[in-house]
């Protein structure tokens, strides 16, 4: 579309439309806005101020250093113009658009990057664009640049008889476009002069540059290139790159780095003076793209990348130490296909009160068949009693409107009695004893395998032994298996939730932790971080989310961790590090989880009994 | 025959009650032929058109002939015209003058406001073709007065000072007490929800 048609096209527009904003109307003016009570004025005011101290502190501990900050400071309550608008009604509305916009901007601003990137133009000395600063988070981006004029505007071997088609026209004195309002510098201008007094006539090109309005990233149009300073710098806006709500688009979101082009505009002038008469002509523009490729600064927000194609083929290798701890991660990369890490997905559930039911119809109805009358569907705890001699015969607890936790104990078959195994192997991870105590025709192995699938009839979840210890009644002379179990979904361990087992050759006689779950809701992941990802975040996390001087990871694994809140469940996908740790003057080995969450990258662990999550740095 | 109109180089007690008097009492003087209709006119808004016509033409002496057009304009048009707004009117005559004026002229280089304001619509809407026909252009005018209507006021304020009456972004920017780099973000998304807007509606491709 020419100029002419636009031109065209706005002189149809709306005459109402075009005399409405003849003047600036104030929103009194337009829709009899209130005028803030006196009330909402002060607090705003004060908000004002707060902005203002908070602008003060940032910039004296250097958080607003940056380029990006530093310009975006500005929108802080500081000018006499801002002042003035306190007598405006719509002073509010505009105050509470300045505060949000700076928290923005100043947070962008403590988290830009300062580099120094020369991108020059070919052929014209001098020119080019320098990008000083950058930021993007794979939903924001912000770049401050320097704009560089050609260090020559002025082109003194142009000869005009070579250019014979060149449309020539008289320059009025003063009219437009003089070359002395592109030529900037001193030097070029004295030597036009020059030339004109010396020869009594001169030619010359002239190179008249700027940066184009647009903005490119991935084919699309990304933001307005901001205007320069009296330096030359100048930033392409966040605002339109992802902050106030608006979302850059969705090609350029979540890359692991970003490939940003802007145009660097020349446009030549071919001019012949001689004695006071001035001829001009335009020779034409030129463009020349301008590229900085800038890299996601916010590991999280880049989509995972499968595993076996990553660097990790085989093992995770990574030595370390970090803030005066030292974390050696040595771990193979965990098995687990393709499908199964394309279907992760947020899993919610909810206590299954049928389980409950079949579990008491199997384990209790069938071995003391008098008790049938006592289960009947609803309830949700049973404390059972023999008639003789009144000592409890079976507790089973489970709440439905809970989270469906299992108490189950056999009182009639109870064991009790010393640990056979060494007290260092106790809750220790993935421990499997070789002891068969006496009385026990099966190894733990064997028991463990039998509890698991005996559990796993009452469960939504699998299971695979994860301690298994050998015991012994002194008292009755019996041996007997205590068991700590994984739960897995769908192939896929959960944590932070370990049932136990008490088996003996006389079966299953107690058992606590047992979830009694069924999925109620399946969401799938926004973004799923790459196992790298995940190390580079424990790397850099883990002084902040560790007690230990000295960490040890040996198993890295894809899995679900567990987190209960008002009576449901939700199991969230995550990269988990099993790790241990040792604290200089403490002779006991930590056992702890590093959990790096799939979707959202935070960083949880355990802490004071309870799952932790926090944001990585 | 040039109707000259001498730019007073101060303002006498009498023409500053002119420029607060009521529009109406300026257009009474154009009905009886008063030529003091013309220094109220001037008074009132000699600045608004000297400040619309500057934003279209980069050369002073351009600037200065098309004022004296406008207010010839406004002198031959009144009457019969009467019209509603005196200050739209006159900016409109102000802004079609420059205009043609503009029009005339073959530099090609970002010259004014206006040629800096055509070339962010350039860059923004280079997909609707031509518009060949009257019936075309008034169409897809329709349409962005439509998208218009339905934005907030300072986004409209914005789109027209800049795109219309072609105000530099700092202009802009002091009226609506925001920061320039802030308005010319805001015309950039005004200017792509408009291209969105174009598609749903069938105007664009």
């Amino acid at each position: 579309m020419s100029r002419n048609q636009i031109i065209d096209v706005l002189n149809k527009l709306d005459p109402a439309l075009v005399e409405e904003c003849a003047e600036y109307r104030l929103p009194s003016e337009r829709n009899g806005m209130k005028k803030l009570n006196k009330r909402r004025m002060t607090a705003m005011i004060l908000a004002a101020c707060l902005v203002v101290a908070l602008a003060v502190t940032a910039y004296a501990t250097g958080a607003i250093q940056s380029l990006i900050g530093k310009y975006w400071s500005q929108y802080s309550y500081t000018t006499p113009d801002d002042a003035l608008r306190e007598e405006r009604p719509d002073y509010a509305a505009w105050l509470d658009e300045q505060l949000e916009t700076q928290s923005m901007m100043l947070a962008v601003g403590e988290k830009s990057v300062q580099t120094r990137v020369d991108y020059p133009i070919p052929s014209l000395k001098g020119a080019g664009v320098t990008l000083l600063e950058y930021y993007y988070d794979g939903e924001k981006i912000a770049l401050a640049c320097q704009f560089h004029a050609p260090e020559q505007p002025v082109d003194f071997d142009f000869d005009p008889s070579a250019y014979p088609n060149l449309p020539f026209e008289a320059l009025k004195p003063g009219g437009y476009p003089d070359y002395r309002s592109m030529v900037k510098d001193e030097t070029s201008l004295r030597a036009i002069e020059e030339r004109l007094q010396k020869q009594g006539r001169v030619s010359f090109l002239v190179y008249e540059s700027h940066m184009s309005d647009g903005v490119y990233a991935e084919g699309e149009n990304l933001a307005p290139c901001g205007d320069l300073d009296e330096n030359g710098i100048f930033t392409v806006d966040p605002i339109a790159t992802g902050l106030n709500g608006g979302l850059i688009p969705e090609k350029c979101r979540n890359l692991e780095e970003i490939t940003v082009s802007l145009t660097y505009r020349v446009s030549v002038y071919a001019y012949q003076l001689e004695a006071d008469t001035v001829q001009y002509a335009a020779v034409g523009r030129m463009d020349f793209p301008v590229s900085f490729t800038v890299p996601n600064l916010d590991p999280a927000s880049i989509p995972a990348k499968w595993s076996p194609e990553s660097d990790f083929t085989e093992s995770i290798d990574v030595t370390q130490r970090v803030r005066g701890t030292s974390l050696t991660i040595h771990a193979p990369v965990p098995a687990v296909s393709e499908q199964q890490f394309h279907s992760l997905g947020n899993v919610t559930m909810e206590s299954d009160v049928q389980l409950w039911e079949k579990m008491g119809r199997e384990l209790l109805v069938e071995r003391y068949p008098q008790l049938e009358a006592e289960l009947s569907s609803g309830n949700t705890d049973i404390f059972l009693s023999a008639p003789e001699p009144y000592r409890p015969l079976l507790c089973f607890s489970c709440s439905a409107t809970g989270v469906g936790r299992l108490y189950y104990d056999d009182y009639l078959r109870d064991l009790g009695g010393r640990n056979l195994d060494e007290a260092e192997t106790h809750g220790l991870p993935h421990y499997l004893t070789s002891i068969v105590p006496d009385g026990m025709d099966m190894t733990g192995e064997e028991a463990a395998q039998t509890v698991a699938e005996l559990l796993s009839n009452y469960s939504c979840f699998q299971f695979t032994p994860w301690n298994v210890q050998a015991n012994f009644d002194s008292e009755k002379q019996q041996g007997y298996y205590y068991i700590l179990l994984q739960p897995e979904y769908q192939g896929i361990p959960v944590y932070e939730t370990i049932p136990n087992a008490y088996y003996s050759n006389q079966g299953l006689f107690a058992s606590q932790g047992l979830m009694m779950l069924k999925e109620t809701g399946w969401e799938p992941l926004s973004s799923s971080l790459s196992l790298e990802q995940a190390v580079a975040s424990v790397v850099n996390n883990i002084p902040e989310a560790s007690f230990c001087d000295s960490i040890q990871c040996d198993i890295v694994r894809l899995g679900y961790v567990k987190q209960e809140q008002e009576g449901a469940v939700t199991l969230t996908p995550a990269w988990v590090f099993e790790c241990s740790g040792t604290q200089s003057g403490q002779e006991y080995i930590h056992y702890f989880n590093i959990y790096v969450s799939l979707e959202t990258g935070k960083l949880g662990y355990i802490y004071n009994m309870d799952l932790v999550w926090m944001d990585p740095a | 025959m040039r109707y000259s109109v001498p730019v007073p180089d101060y303002i006498s007690e009498t023409e500053r009650k002119w420029s607060s008097m009521e529009d109406q009492a300026i257009i009474a003087l154009f009905l009886e032929r008063s030529e003091r209709g013309i220094t109220a006119l001037i008074s009132k808004y000699g600045r608004a058109v000297t400040k619309i016509i500057g934003n279209i033409l980069a050369d002073p002496l351009d600037a200065e002939e098309c004022a004296n057009d406008t207010y010839l304009g406004v002198w031959n048009s009144i009457p019969p015209v009467i019209p509603k707004s005196l200050g739209s009117y006159c900016c409109g005559i102000a802004r079609n003058q420059a205009l043609s004026r503009y029009q005339f002229s073959t530099a090609q280089k970002r010259n004014s406001h206006f040629d800096a304001a055509l070339d962010e619509l350039e860059d923004t809407l280079p997909a609707l073709g031509t518009v060949e026909s009257e019936l075309e252009a008034k169409e897809l005018a329709g349409c962005i007065s439509k998208f218009l209507e339905g934005l907030p006021y300072d986004d409209r304020y914005a789109f027209l000072r800049r795109y219309y009456y072609a105000d530099s972004i700092t202009d802009i920017a002091q009226a609506l007490g925001k920061t320039p780099h802030r308005i010319s973000v805001r015309l950039f998304r005004i200017r792509e929800n408009l291209r969105k807007y174009l598609r749903k509606e069938g105007m664009l491709p």
